[in-house]
């Protein structure tokens, strides 16, 4: 595992510089030696099957002034197969996605902390021995942020000025959370929400049993595991469960839709333009 | 090695743990105590990830050079009066403790708890030739008269009822039903008591061995590792040949860890460091001391990607922690080492052919990595198993198949387009539109839908609306 | 065929020039000093450590002290048979004689050579009542005391009987074993058996419920001499 990168961006916040950023209406405290544009690689479950997460991503960069830069040609970065046990194939899309990365210099922004832990460390521990890619990789990963780790730590905003009409919980995915230990970042940003209530979810830091092809190679598992998640989350009686990967967030909802639920699952970045306080 | 039984699948040993309403009840009572005494245990801790740190360090360090400090291990237990005898594999080391007992008239063994002895199916061993063998760590008796096996590293009956045990010993030693622990363990220490003063050997584990001192070092609780080791006039001690540290400083460190790990105890009851058999004016202890260090693979797994989990220390600390042991418990492994540590290192031991389903018996959440005191990185590893498995042809067709699909489509973008597409284009057929869900996949996909609807393919892309927002 | 010791060795030594092993350095760095506590907060911390473990502890400022509470605890049970180490390895003057006063038979730990009688002699030490030790160290931070073996020093004291006195010099006080280890560099050459004894023995092998006295003593009394 490369530590390195995962403490880089920390270490890098401490010393923010803020300017103040006026933005539409409303003003912002921001890191004045930020990049002022990204690379957004979306994913390919955002591609397809939520794409309004990644919308709400784009607007909130754009709201802060960042421009967003969105390479063409950009589809998986190849974790179901690395995941899966099948690593010649995951090096390929591992190249692959380099490749469409490669061209521009901004830094990445990945809103998902899963595809970031595999762009971020699996990809130069696949690649360590490509002469060419390994390098390569070892640079891409060095300027790849999760999209909360990059607001607060990168552009050094907390507050957007959102606005909460509702009761959330918020569900820390596994690989956020322990690969790229990323837990303030998001909590900071659910703390300046106002109004609305953010209610702790019991046994948080429990996986939800989603794990890529986990869930479908032992479904009988992942189903105990969702289950205990599906208690849990109802036991907090939110309305919506807010996370930081899709992927979770799909089978979580996926659960609670089997069950008739009517709580809904959203991506922070979909909560954080939902509203906007006066 | 491990019994595999053939025509009981892994996912057949899932099936049964999943649908076993009192294991259930059983390990979340238990996994959960654990979960919250080492939490607890680990914060009154001072500098906890310093000391973690260090026992990473000694591991690794103890590792890099485990031919040298074994042979320093070895010059010094034989300076102390002690035998040692290495064993290549599981058979070899029963051999070795069958012809010690052949040849000391022994007729019968009492043992304190021993992995090592679970993994090379000793007891099996011993009495083939017609050795009595009772196990004496209260848990291990349970599932010694149970005709069991071990399920947790730590807490080998984990998986049983206080009222199961109860009927257990009402019908095994005749005590009259009762489901009270107490009495349980007053019976349990009477019976006991007797098979210790009447055993001719005792057999132990080790949890470390101290280079520098020949000393082997056995923590527990319970006193019968202490009563194992001194009231049988021979005393055998099993242990793995990567269990060293290489000093005494070295093996506090150690101790500071692996307790608050298992039990949450800053200590175990009983810390005992053997040096050796009786010295000739002692009056009590075993007149003689053998050492078996067993390799039975871990000398190859030395040399592979997951050599790592030979840093292990045995402290269950990842089966406490591990959200899918908490719901199969130990059994539906199939392996003797159970749990995530198992699932990586029973593969390494015994080949990843026969096992290949561990390793993907795991979500990757990195809960065991987390909480192990010397930080191996479990998922890490049961990733280069996955991937030994799929080399190993291992990896069911259906899968490796479509991850083949999978890899060449999104490696082409026009195609990747074309299969979004054609997913939309599902997604309707089976009445799903935008946002909606799917309620029930074909096969090999229907374990999904078992339990939780699919969401539909958006009718409309990300980059499709960022390319229209583009154009406003 | 190459014997298992050789054949172990050199497989070991052939993996080890490929292997990788993380976090592997040549040195594990020495640990900083470990500051020393004063007595009277060594005193403290291990008697509060005992409590919650289900063990007692007493202070006795002088011998006379000491022997009182050792009667005493004889005294709450009915055996009057006890296992003890010898008189020059227990840090109180005077214990021997009142025992003997008091009626209680110091039985002979000694086993016999020959495998049976070794069995018979066992046999008849399971019934003592108490057995009462010295102890060459106790470590503050986790109530331990330290246990070392010699002629005059059985295991089977602190092991059989139900329960174990155990005296202790406030003096031989640290603050955790890795002191006492610095101090005692070789503490294991000189005795064959060294157990550190923290509290009751106990168990928790059903259902995680803590039981005291399983195999070793139920009651662990600790009596500090200063």
């Amino acid at each position: 595992m490369n530590q390195r990168q995962t403490d880089a961006p920390h270490s890098k916040a401490r010393i923010i510089v803020y300017q103040i950023q006026k933005s539409r209406d409303t003003l912002f405290f921001m890191n004045a030696n930020a990049p002022r544009r990204i690379q957004l690689f979306a994913t390919c479950l955002i591609e397809t099957l939520r794409p309004q997460a990644g919308m709400a991503v784009v607007n909130v960069l754009e709201k802060l002034g960042v421009e967003v830069e969105y390479p063409r040609g950009q589809t998986c970065c190849g974790q179901p197969a690395f995941n899966g046990g099948a690593w010649d194939d995951a090096r390929a899309m591992a190249r692959y996605t380099l490749d469409v990365l490669s061209k521009s210099d901004a830094p990445i922004l990945v809103p998902s902390g899963s595809c970031a832990d595999m762009i971020v460390h699996h990809y130069p521990e696949i690649l360590a021995a490509d002469a060419k890619y390994g390098p390569l990789a070892q640079e891409i990963a060095a300027r790849t942020y999760e999209f909360s780790q990059f607001l607060v730590d990168v552009l050094g905003v907390s507050d957007l000025g959102a606005q909460l009409d509702r009761r959330i919980t918020y569900h820390p995915s596994c690989h956020l959370l322990r690969g790229l230990k990323i837990t303030r970042q998001p909590a900071a940003l659910l703390e300046n929400l106002q109004g609305g209530e953010v209610v702790p979810l019991p046994h948080a830091d429990e996986c939800c049993g989603f794990g890529g092809l986990f869930a479908i190679k032992m479904a009988d598992i992942s189903s105990a595991m969702l289950d205990r998640k599906l208690n849990a989350i109802e036991s907090t009686q939110a309305q919506t469960v807010v996370g930081c990967d899709v992927s979770c967030l799909l089978h979580i909802g996926g659960g609670l839709h089997r069950r008739g639920d009517k709580i809904e699952t959203k991506h922070l970045a979909e909560l954080l333009v939902e509203r906007t306080r006066a | 090695m491990s019994e595999h039984i053939s025509n009981v699948t892994f996912h057949d040993r899932v099936d049964d743990a999943l649908r076993n309403q009192i294991l259930h009840t059983a390990l979340d009572r238990a996994t959960g105590r654990f979960q919250s005494l080492r939490a607890n245990a680990l914060a009154e801790l001072q500098d906890a990830d310093v000391v973690r740190d260090r026992a990473r360090l000694i591991r690794a360090h103890t590792l890099s050079k485990l031919d040298t400090y074994l042979e320093q291990f070895v010059a010094n237990v034989e300076k102390a009066g002690g035998h040692v005898h290495f064993a290549r594999d599981a058979n070899a080391l029963n051999e070795i403790v069958n012809e010690i007992a052949r040849t000391r008239n022994v007729r019968g063994v009492v043992k304190g708890k021993s992995m090592i002895s679970e993994e090379t199916h000793l007891n099996h061993a011993l009495e083939a030739e017609h050795i009595r063998v009772v196990e004496t760590d209260l848990g291990e008796y349970i599932v010694q008269l149970a005709g069991e096996t071990p399920s947790h590293i730590v807490a080998p009956a984990i998986h049983k009822t206080k009222e199961e045990i109860g009927e257990l010993f009402h019908q095994k030693i005749n005590i009259p039903y009762t489901d009270d622990p107490a009495l349980m363990t007053a019976a349990a220490r009477h019976v006991l008591r007797r098979e210790f003063l009447d055993a001719d050997m005792g057999i132990s584990g080790v949890n470390f061995g101290v280079a520098e001192t020949g000393s082997i070092c056995l923590v527990e609780n319970e006193g019968n590792g202490r009563l194992t080791t001194t009231a049988p006039r021979i005393h055998v001690a099993l242990m793995g040949i990567e269990r060293l540290v290489p000093n005494l400083d070295d093996l506090s460190v150690m101790l500071q860890v692996l307790a608050r790990s298992s039990t949450g105890q800053k200590i175990t009851v009983y810390t005992n460091l053997i040096t050796g058999p009786r010295q000739d004016d002692e009056g009590d202890g075993p007149d003689e001391l053998h050492v078996i260090l067993l390799d039975n693979g871990r000398s190859k797994v030395l040399a592979t990607e997951v050599a790592e989990i030979l840093y292990c220390i045995r402290c269950g600390a990842c089966l406490n922690a591990c959200p899918v042991y908490r719901e199969i418990g130990g059994h539906a492994y199939g392996s003797v080492y159970t749990g995530p540590v198992g699932a990586v290192l029973t593969p390494a031991l015994e080949g990843i052919a026969p096992w290949s389903d561990l390793p993907h018996a795991s979500s990757l959440c990195g809960a065991c990595r987390q909480v192990c005191p010397v930080r191996i990185d479990i998922p890490r590893m049961l990733l280069v198993e996955r991937d030994w498995a799929t080399r190993a042809g291992k990896l069911q067709w259906w899968l490796r198949l479509g991850l083949r699909m999978y890899s060449f489509t999104v490696t082409r973008p026009t195609l990747f387009k074309l299969a979004t597409t054609a997913g939309r284009w599902g997604s309707r057929l089976v009445g799903a539109s935008s946002g909606g869900w799917i309620r029930s996949l074909p096969p090999p996909l229907n374990g999904w839908t078992q339990s939780r609807d699919f969401p539909a393919f958006a009718q409309k892309s990300f980059s499709e609306q960022f390319e229209a927002s583009r154009k406003k | 065929m190459r014997d298992d010791k050789t054949l172990v060795l050199s497989q070991i030594r052939e993996s080890l020039r490929t292997a990788h092993l993380p976090a592997a350095r040549a040195l594990v760095p020495p640990r900083a000093a470990i500051a020393q506590g004063d007595r009277a907060q060594l005193i403290e911390n291990f008697r509060r450590e005992l409590e919650p473990l289900g063990g007692s502890s007493y202070l006795a400022r002088n011998d006379e002290q000491a022997i009182a509470v050792v009667l005493q605890i004889l005294g709450q049970g009915d055996g009057r048979e006890v296992l003890t180490w010898a008189d020059e390895d227990i840090p109180v003057r005077g214990l021997g004689a009142a025992l003997s006063l008091n009626n209680y038979a110091r039985l002979d730990v000694n086993l016999p050579a020959d495998a049976e009688g070794r069995k018979r002699k066992l046999a008849e030490l399971a019934s003592a009542a108490a057995g009462i030790t010295g102890a060459m160290a106790g470590f503050a931070d986790t109530a331990s005391v330290a246990l070392g073996t010699s002629a005059t020093r059985s295991r089977l004291a602190s092991l059989l009987p139900p329960t174990h006195i155990a005296i202790l010099r406030t003096s031989d006080l640290f603050p955790d074993m890795a002191c006492f280890f610095a101090a005692n560099p070789h503490v294991t050459r000189d005795a064959s058996n060294l157990v550190f004894v923290t509290g009751p023995s106990r168990t928790a092998d059903i259902e995680l419920t803590l039981q005291r006295g399983v195999h070793g003593p139920k009651f662990v009394h600790v009596v500090l001499v200063d």
